[in-house]
């Protein structure tokens, strides 16, 4: 009797766990379970039908299943899905030429022309040097998709002389978005996985000439919630968790790999508001932080100081005016702290400039000297219009005409509080001018220009450049660009100051690009 | 076939070859000068994929000592502020005995693989390739180019059923093998092949007849390394640590299976990699050789689950030379047998008596069966174990009996969640407790639907280390001082394949 008792206080619980399953399984039982649930498959290639194997498919990963062991295991037997798949990229390719200058150390005798490969420049170019491509793969449905993007740089000894292994090729990034149904007015998406998120970029898709403010990355999730609060107000919501997998201490740098810092680990935490008013008006405003524990037991921290426990905090606020015809203003601004931020790693894989981590924004805006401690201000705006809108307003202009597109940027910055000398009330700017007059549906001519002035513990660091060039597309719409550049370039003493190895002041650009 | 926007005939004549013609020599001609090529419209692209991509911190205790250090180091350096690390430090990835290639793993904790696999083709032949890697560039401190797999896999299917009236299937290329799975449709919850796993450019021919409700399945498999590290290779970062005084090493490999109406099958497995390599230690060293004999059961009992049981005997016969063409239990030829199982002082001798089961269950539809579809709650049980007793020259680690088991509970309670708990217990030296743990993993589990793919699993994970439990830190990978393992992990994880 006690034996049966105990065994129906065994199944209560299950029957209790399983009562949903009782019902709906009922509700299915008109349905053949062979039809609900798909057999076996016998193959791993399209069509085919091979015969039972005594090992795992070549095709299989080497991976447990999911955690839990819920979902299905890759190749399992599956319903159909109304998936897609996506194939988009970039493929692109440049070569720079500088022409040098004459060194200060040369020999009496010394004459020529020295061209240099890749160029002896600093500061912005108009072009992303080296050739290679980026694809994006995409697999999903309305609800998951996975997303995988793979880089690929020209790097062999052929093309450069030397095999660089460090170019890749390399998964970049991939995630995992799923997006439930709406509920109402408010829709969610979570991503998760190992990705970039950029925020407070002026520019017109939200980049800008000098790139958005604050750039994360890392393994991690990002939640994503829009409401449309109002027919003409939206609201939007971000928060998100990002891990940067640290470096050993002993792993060797400089060699293979890049000077990284090791011992260093990343856990960035962020949250972003927005507010977007009739798809004019957008204000967002937006708050990271990168935290990171030093682990480093004999090593010092790149400023030469003991490692501790530090932080790189990040306030933003961006500013939009989206206006037909008159095009795109976009103003974003704030404040990065850093506190003891040597001992982070680079879970702010941009700051101003592109400027990658808490490394070189304090080597460049707080100084060597500051125990890496400090706050920095920021301001940046970017103006982007087209002159045929304008022009054919109250007309809609489609493109398929001449054009003048202009795009004006300025970014300044100043270090407001530093224990370093040299950047004690540092300040800088930035200036960015992007024209491009498309002539034909197949010419253009392009000019850019960009300059960068600011403080350093070596005097003033100014780059300038004046960049005429030419561009031929294959239609008025087409992604397709092939250019040619001509760069005259001024520097500072303080950006060249190696007389012997001046920097080139000529340079010549030729290359293009097709995005898909 | 060219593509379109390649196969547009401009008229002009060409000076040389296209940029986008293969950068190799001709294949021998199969096909009479001026006849073009066949064409068939059966050939399609076929991409499927993969994704595990966990976040995992591990919070670890600052050992005093290594404060203090920090403190006697920040003495010496003047006119810095005193140090603020505080007693917790946050690791990623976390510092654990979870090491892939040796016996402590358990794959509780999930670590990142993407991968990718292009197959195009038709159904009598068709090629595949797949690219992986352990890391994604962006999202990972650093560009290490061994987290990189590149192209992982490439190889060429041929199926001939249609041709010889019974089952054939040849694979030629580069591929991995994997025998012993004891999961289902995956390599079990350890991911771990329990016979052997082969990693080779050669071939592989599966076979089959039908004998009423039986079917005989023969799998034969012949291949080598596309190479061997050159004599003096020095182990670094770049190369993953190699052990140059590997020879180029070759399995051959033989299985047979019988299946009983896809309810029961039983397979033999025989694998034997060699090296006869005059180019190691200056030729003096003699052929090294390990030899697999095993046999697995895998029952797929419907309403009442699967059941894998398996059984190896692995010999070593100075494996010390045999390369990673062949894995035990994930371990890559000889040197990491002899480094994980049978010692340094073994000379590559020795035996590996191993055994493995797992148990999978639905309780839905045990309790349902077919009327169970898989679109309303379960529980899912799993259990699974892998032991192994080693034989060495090496006394150390002659007689040593590793074990593991663990068991896991997943209870599916509504088409979006699941919660789930598995716990998991390692010996790694018989009773000797200071060399085991266990891990206490809870989980909770988002998906889009009750059949769906994919899974956004949120774990914390508690390890009960041993004392003598250390992880492995560093370039290379060894104990270091701050090699103390984490007891606390927390891990996101997303999952998806297609």
């Amino acid at each position: 009797m006690v034996h049966r008792q105990y065994r129906y206080a065994c199944l209560v619980p299950i029957a209790l766990l399983l009562a949903a399953g009782a019902a709906r399984a009922d509700e299915a039982g008109t349905v053949p379970a062979d039809e609900a649930v798909p057999a076996a498959p016998t193959d791993s290639l399209p069509g085919s039908s091979g015969p039972p194997g005594l090992g795992l498919a070549p095709e299989a990963p080497p991976a447990p299943p999911a955690p839990g062991g819920r979902a299905p295991s890759f190749g399992a037997p599956a319903p159909a899905s109304s998936s897609s798949f996506r194939f988009g990229g970039r493929l692109f390719g440049w070569e720079a030429v500088g022409i040098g200058r004459r060194p200060g150390t040369a020999p009496e005798d010394y004459s020529g022309t020295a061209l240099h490969v890749p160029a002896l420049s600093a500061g912005k170019n108009p072009f992303w040097p080296g050739a290679g491509a980026t694809l994006n793969l995409q697999y999903g449905s309305a609800i998951v998709t996975a997303f995988a993007s793979y880089y690929i740089n020209v790097k062999n000894q052929e093309y450069q002389g030397y095999d660089n292994a460090f170019k890749g090729p390399g998964f970049g990034v991939a995630y995992l978005l799923v997006t439930p149904q709406p509920i109402g007015n408010l829709r969610l998406q979570f991503r998760v996985g190992g990705f970039t998120e950029n925020s407070a970029g002026p520019g017109q898709w939200g980049w800008g000439i000098f790139g958005p403010l604050l750039a994360l990355r890392g393994f991690g999730e990002s939640t994503y919630v829009d409401w449309d609060m109002t027919p003409d107000l939206h609201l939007s919501l971000t928060h998100g968790l990002l891990v940067v997998p640290g470096v050993p201490e002993s792993f060797p740098r400089g060699d293979y790999f890049a000077w990284i810092e090791t011992g260093v680990s990343s856990f960035v935490n962020h949250a972003h508001v927005g507010l977007t008013y009739k798809n004019q008006y957008v204000f967002k405003l937006h708050y990271a932080s990168d935290y990171g524990t030093d682990d480093r037991q004999y090593l010092l921290t790149f400023l030469n100081e003991p490692p501790r426990d530090g932080r790189m905090d990040i306030y933003l606020a961006e500013a939009r005016l989206i206006s037909n015809p008159w095009g795109q203003l976009g103003v974003s601004g704030g404040l990065y702290n850093f506190l003891h931020a040597a001992s982070v790693g680079d879970g702010v894989w941009w700051g101003i400039d592109w400027t990658q981590g808490a490394r070189e924004m304090i080597n460049k805006f707080v100084g060597s000297g500051s125990h890496g401690n400090g706050k920095v201000a920021v301001l940046s705006a970017e103006y982007d219009f087209s002159v045929a809108p304008i022009l054919w307003a109250p007309r809609s202009f489609t493109g398929q005409a001449p054009d003048l597109r202009v795009a004006l940027a300025a970014l300044l910055e100043w270090t407001i509080a530093t224990d370093d000398p040299y950047y004690k009330n540092a300040s800088g700017f930035y200036l960015g001018l992007e024209t491009e007059y498309r002539m034909t549906s197949l010419f253009s001519l392009v000019f850019k220009s960009y300059g960068e002035s600011r403080d350093s513990n070596v005097g003033r660091y100014s780059v300038y450049s004046l960049n005429p060039g030419i561009a031929f597309h294959s239609d008025w719409w087409s992604m397709d660009r092939i250019e040619l550049y001509y760069s005259r370039r001024f520097y500072s003493t303080a950006a060249d100051p190696n007389s012997a190895q001046p920097l080139d002041h000529h340079m010549v650009a030729l290359g293009g690009y097709v995005t898909f | 076939m060219p593509s379109l926007a390649m196969a547009a005939d401009d008229g002009l004549p060409k000076l040389g070859l296209s940029p986008g013609e293969p950068q190799v020599r001709s294949a021998t001609p199969s096909i009479p000068f001026g006849v073009s090529p066949a064409e068939s419209k059966e050939f399609v692209l076929d991409f499927h994929g993969y994704l595990l991509l966990p976040a995992t911190v591990g919070v670890h205790e600052r050992p005093a000592e290594v404060l203090q250090a920090a403190s006697d180091v920040q003495s010496q350096v003047a006119g810095s502020p005193q140090p603020q690390a505080s007693g917790t430090v946050l690791h990623s990835p976390p510092l654990l005995a979870q090491d892939l290639r040796s016996f402590e793993y358990t794959a509780a904790v999930p670590t990142p693989w993407v991968q990718l696999n292009f197959v195009y083709g038709n159904s009598t032949v068709s090629g595949t390739v797949i690219m992986a890697a352990t890391t994604l560039t962006d999202a990972a401190g650093y560009y290490d180019m061994v987290d990189q797999l590149g192209v992982n896999d490439a190889f060429i299917t041929a199926n001939l059923t249609k041709y010889f009236h019974f089952p054939f299937q040849l694979h030629v290329g580069a591929y991995t093998g994997r025998y012993g799975a004891m999961g289902t449709y995956d390599a079990g919850r350890y991911a771990t092949p329990l016979i052997a796993r082969t990693n080779t450019i050669g071939e592989n021919i599966t076979t089959g007849y039908k004998l009423g409700d039986f079917f005989l399945v023969l799998e034969q498999g012949l291949g080598g390394q596309l190479g061997r590290p050159p004599v003096g290779l020095v182990p670094a970062a770049w190369n993953d640590f190699v052990d140059a005084n590997v020879g180029a090493t070759f399995v051959n490999q033989a299985h047979l299976g019988i299946d009983y109406r896809r309810f029961a099958r039983l397979g033999f497995h025989y694998l034997m990699a060699w090296t006869q390599d005059d180019q190691v230690k200056g030729g003096q060293v003699p052929n090294g050789r390990i030899t697999v004999l095993g046999g697995d059961l895998s029952l797929t009992a419907g309403r009442f689950g699967h059941l894998y049981l398996g059984t190896v005997y692995t010999k070593a016969t100075n494996a010390a030379t045999v390369s990673g063409a062949i894995e035990i239990l994930n371990a890559r030829g000889g040197p990491e047998l002899m480094a994980q199982y049978l010692g340094p002082n073994s000379n590559g001798y020795g035996s590996l008596t191993t055994f493995g089961a797992q148990y999978d269950l639905s309780i839905s539809r045990l309790v349902f069966d077919k009327l169970y579809t898989g679109m309303s709650p379960d529980v899912l049980i799993s259990l699974f174990t892998i032991g192994t007793s080693v034989s060495s020259q090496d006394p150390n680690y002659d007689g040593v009996f590793k074990v593991k088991a663990g068991g896991e509970v997943t209870y599916l309670m509504i088409s979006w969640l699941g919660v789930s708990e598995r716990f998991d217990h390692v010996r790694l030296h018989g009773s000797d407790s200071k060399q085991a743990f266990s891990i206490f993993s809870s989980r909770l589990l988002f998906h889009t639907g009750w059949r769906s793919r994919d899974e956004i699993a949120l774990q914390y994970s508690y390890f009960e280390n041993g004392s003598d439990i250390v992880a492995l830190t560093g370039e290379p990978p060894g104990s270091g001082p701050n090699a103390n393992p984490d007891r606390h992990v927390f891990t996101l994880s997303g999952t998806f394949w297609w």
